[in-house]
């Protein structure tokens, strides 16, 4: 038996993390799906609906609907009356980590294109029903899903991270993290360049960093491709790091 | 099957295990005694690899607990003392969970359902606490792990059901299987466990065979306070007159008395570990 990583078992995962969940999965989708209609019922008019308005939609469930998901990807993990049960299931750590991930990745950035487009076609039956003309259908081969999703998978390495790391009100004190940091490092970075830089006159920026993009392409090229780096690394990094917290976590209760 | 070596133990400054020593046999039931507080649930849990030792060394089916690697855990059952069950159908929690366990069998659960009188198209939530106890119970022995581990398991079971518990626990017990069962309810498992394990102040005080025990002490009542001497170990009143606990190295086995024994373990644990020493033991 591979103790490490099994197919077989981590379908078992996916298998039993949907028979628990979809009852909520179903119940969020009815109530999104009523929303998306009354809004698009509100919303149409000359040059609205269709692709863009769908898009937003999709967009925004994404974030908010994934970032939600993912703050809550171990809510087991940290619960006294639960983690018994989750961290018994006989899969190793890096299994169960990475079914709760592709489930608040991959799986719901498929789901909500499945989801809209779905949800798009029963909006486009009742206008022609009802005002007679079309609304217009969602796309979900659109190139501009790719960022969407790309973005969210960056932004949502962190909540998973702390979803595994925090023992509750995980959404919270990752926002709170990501703010502390953010402002934290932004001040660090203010200062170096301030200090490094103070003999220059910084008043005409835009033309500054113009001017040095120009003369220093190949300095641009490489910040450019650690930027690429960064989006890859990073959220690898919060991966990894959650999947170690599930692996050292003990239960914390009782004689 | 398990093997506990110098553990180490506690959840603040001051130790819940010190230096303790435990082994476990397959093919046997055993009963976890101790007071509130003395660790029968740590003790399960450092077992099952929820909690790791400060130090020492757990072995348990070949594996190191602490590692959780799935070919130990398909091999363990833990029936906590509280329940949390997922909002799914008896149906749905069997298909999800019973293919991590290779040694599951559905025709027993379905027995076992059938026994404890337990729906099984219902969702898990909406069962009385007894009933969800009954259910994990069910699914842990047709798991046919080889270490399962039942904390409290008779808490919240009405009077047939404790019978039935019994009775069912007994037959599912294999030769390669080890059954643990912490409680504080000894007449509950009187008539099921075949050894007894207590556990007080960090140590492990006994770890015997009720017929080592039968064997090696007498346990009587009688209307007055047995004189000291005479291999009194331990007595106390009761309604009626005194229970008493003797030494009994020449008589035959005897019925014994698990909350009598327990006490008397506790009260005094020097004497009694004197008398069931391996020279001392009849």
């Amino acid at each position: 038996m591979n103790e490490h990583f099994s197919i077989e078992r981590l379908w078992w995962l996916l298998r039993a993390d949907f028979t628990a969940g979809y009852r909520i999965l179903l119940t969020v989708s009815g109530t999104l799906a009523g929303v998306i209609l009354i809004a698009s019922l509100i919303s149409f008019g000359p040059g609205g609906g269709g692709q863009e308005f769908f898009m937003s939609w999709f967009g925004g469930m994404l974030y908010i609907w994934g970032v939600i998901a993912s703050s809550r990807a171990f809510r087991e993990l940290h619960d006294k009356t639960r983690n018994e049960a989750y961290l018994l299931l006989p899969a190793s750590a890096v299994e169960k980590t990475v079914a709760r991930l592709l489930a608040v990745t991959v799986g719901l950035a498929v789901y909500l294109l499945v989801f809209t487009t779905v949800v798009s076609v029963l909006v486009e039956a009742v206008f022609l029903v009802l005002p007679g003309t079309g609304y217009g259908l969602f796309n979900p081969l659109d190139p501009v899903v790719w960022p969407l999703i790309f973005g969210y998978f960056f932004l949502q390495s962190f909540f998973f991270l702390g979803a595994a790391w925090f023992r509750s009100r995980h959404f919270i004190k990752t926002g709170l993290a990501i703010t502390v940091v953010g402002i934290g490092l932004a001040l660090f970075i203010v200062l170096t360049l301030r200090l490094t830089f103070a003999t220059v006159d910084l008043s005409d920026l835009d033309g500054l960093i113009a001017r040095a993009a120009g003369s220093y392409q190949g300095l641009f090229q490489v910040l450019e491709a650690l930027r690429g780096l960064f989006a890859v690394v990073l959220p690898a990094a919060c991966w990894t790091i959650a999947w170690l917290r599930v692996r050292e976590t003990q239960v914390s209760d009782g004689i | 099957m398990l093997e506990a070596r110098q553990v180490n133990f506690g959840y603040g400054p001051d130790p819940l295990f010190r230096d303790t020593d435990l082994t476990l046999a397959p093919g046997h039931i055993y009963g976890l005694l101790g007071l509130n507080g003395a660790g029968k649930t740590t003790l399960l849990k450092l077992m099952t690899g929820l909690l790791f030792p400060n130090s020492g060394e757990i072995t348990a089916c070949g594996h190191n607990p602490a590692r959780r690697a799935p070919g130990f855990l398909s091999r363990v059952f833990l029936l906590p003392e509280e329940l949390n069950v997922p909002g799914v159908t008896g149906k749905e929690y069997v298909a999800a969970r019973s293919p991590f366990y290779p040694a599951f069998d559905q025709g027993q659960m379905q027995r076992y359902l059938r026994e404890f009188g337990i729906p099984e198209g219902k969702r898990l939530t909406a069962l009385s606490h007894g009933q969800q106890k009954k259910f994990l119970l069910s699914f842990g022995l047709a798991c046919n792990a080889s270490l399962v581990l039942l904390d409290e398991p008779t808490n919240g079971l009405d009077i047939p059901s404790k019978g039935l518990f019994r009775r069912l626990v007994a037959e599912a017990l294999s030769d390669d299987q080890t059954i643990v069962v912490s409680t504080h309810q000894v007449r509950d498992v009187e008539s099921l466990v075949d050894l007894i394990v207590i556990l007080h102040e960090g140590k492990v005080l006994l770890n015997h065979t009720v017929s080592e025990l039968s064997g090696n002490l007498r346990f009587s009542v009688s209307g007055n306070r047995p004189e000291e001497g005479n291999g009194l170990i331990y007595t106390e009143r009761t309604v009626g007159g005194y229970a008493n606990v003797f030494k009994d190295r020449g008589g035959d086995e005897g019925a014994l008395d698990m909350e009598l024994l327990f006490k008397a373990v506790i009260a005094n644990p020097a004497a009694c570990a004197a008398l069931l020493t391996t020279e001392n033991r009849k």
